[in-house]
């Protein structure tokens, strides 16, 4: 899967600009975490919710990815988020998603984010993403 | 257009200001620019689902703060987003409503329009506490 356009997190724009990277990928998993920055943080100086639903939606897409094993356009058809807790301020967050079925044309995922320690979860999300096509090498 | 209204209203909130850059507001609609920056599927290319969230979130957390008093704040709780349609990169307006405003609850909707059209593109359903949030504020984790 190297050579994948979506699991490489430079090539998509919004989690270049946002600093996403990736720590673990494979069997429908995936890890992504992203560093604090005041620019993605809010008034208290914790990351931002609406930076952590953009870390939850990709790592979504990362772990779809990683469970069909092969190139494909995907899209979000739905994601519920909700925000546990507050961060700790200037500390950044970690999202583990996991891909736990799929169909032909649709996958489903849940994620699970956390700053400081995995068992205390700031943000949990359940997702559902359509399956367009394959991508053309 | 009034971008000067999202930048004063976001205050020390970086990513709100981030976002601010984008936006622009007339009225109670909220419009998104899109740049090159908040694509997430290049292949299309369609906006990131975070993105959309992120700016259909700062639309109704700034639709919310109009209606709170001075010392109140608001902070989400939940977000259900339902996306309709690949979001592709013209711009996307937004009308948040106030469904209901509590004392400690407060749920707006937010349906992102392809600004030049009438082509829905993303339903999302918010939920925000609505507490204090002057000096004394509780900083609390809320655990």
């Amino acid at each position: 899967m190297a050579g994948d356009w979506s699991l490489q997190p430079g090539s998509i724009p919004w989690g270049n600009r946002l600093g996403l990277e990736v720590v673990s990928i494979g069997d429908g998993l995936s890890s992504l975490r992203v560093g604090w920055r005041r620019e993605l943080a809010d008034e208290d100086e914790v990351l931002a919710t609406g930076v952590l639903t953009s870390l939850i939606d990709q790592a979504c897409g990362v772990a779809v990815m990683s469970r069909l094993g092969r190139r494909l356009a995907i899209s979000t058809l739905n994601l519920k988020v909700d925000h546990v807790r507050s961060a700790e301020a200037r500390c950044p967050a970690t999202a583990w998603a996991h891909c736990y079925d799929a169909t032909e044309h649709r996958a489903f995922v849940r994620a699970e984010v956390w700053d400081t320690d995995p068992s205390h979860l700031i943000a949990t999300a359940q997702g559902v993403f359509s399956i367009n096509r394959a991508v053309a090498p | 257009m009034n971008e000067g209204a999202i930048g004063a209203s976001t205050g020390r909130n970086g990513f709100a200001k981030l976002l601010g850059t984008m936006m622009t507001q007339s009225g109670e609609t909220f419009t998104l620019i899109p740049t090159e920056e908040l694509v997430g599927n290049p292949i299309l290319p369609a906006l990131h689902g975070g993105a959309i969230a992120s700016f259909l979130e700062l639309a109704a957390q700034l639709a919310l703060s109009r209606t709170l008093s001075p010392g109140q704040s608001c902070r989400l709780i939940s977000m259900n987003l339902q996306f309709l349609a690949p979001v592709r990169l013209g711009a996307v307006s937004t009308t948040p409503t106030l469904v209901r405003v509590g004392r400690r609850v407060a749920v707006v909707h937010a349906e992102g329009v392809e600004r030049n059209g009438t082509g829905k593109l993303c339903l999302a359903q918010l939920e925000f506490a609505v507490g204090q949030s002057s000096g004394d504020e509780d900083h609390t984790r809320h655990s």
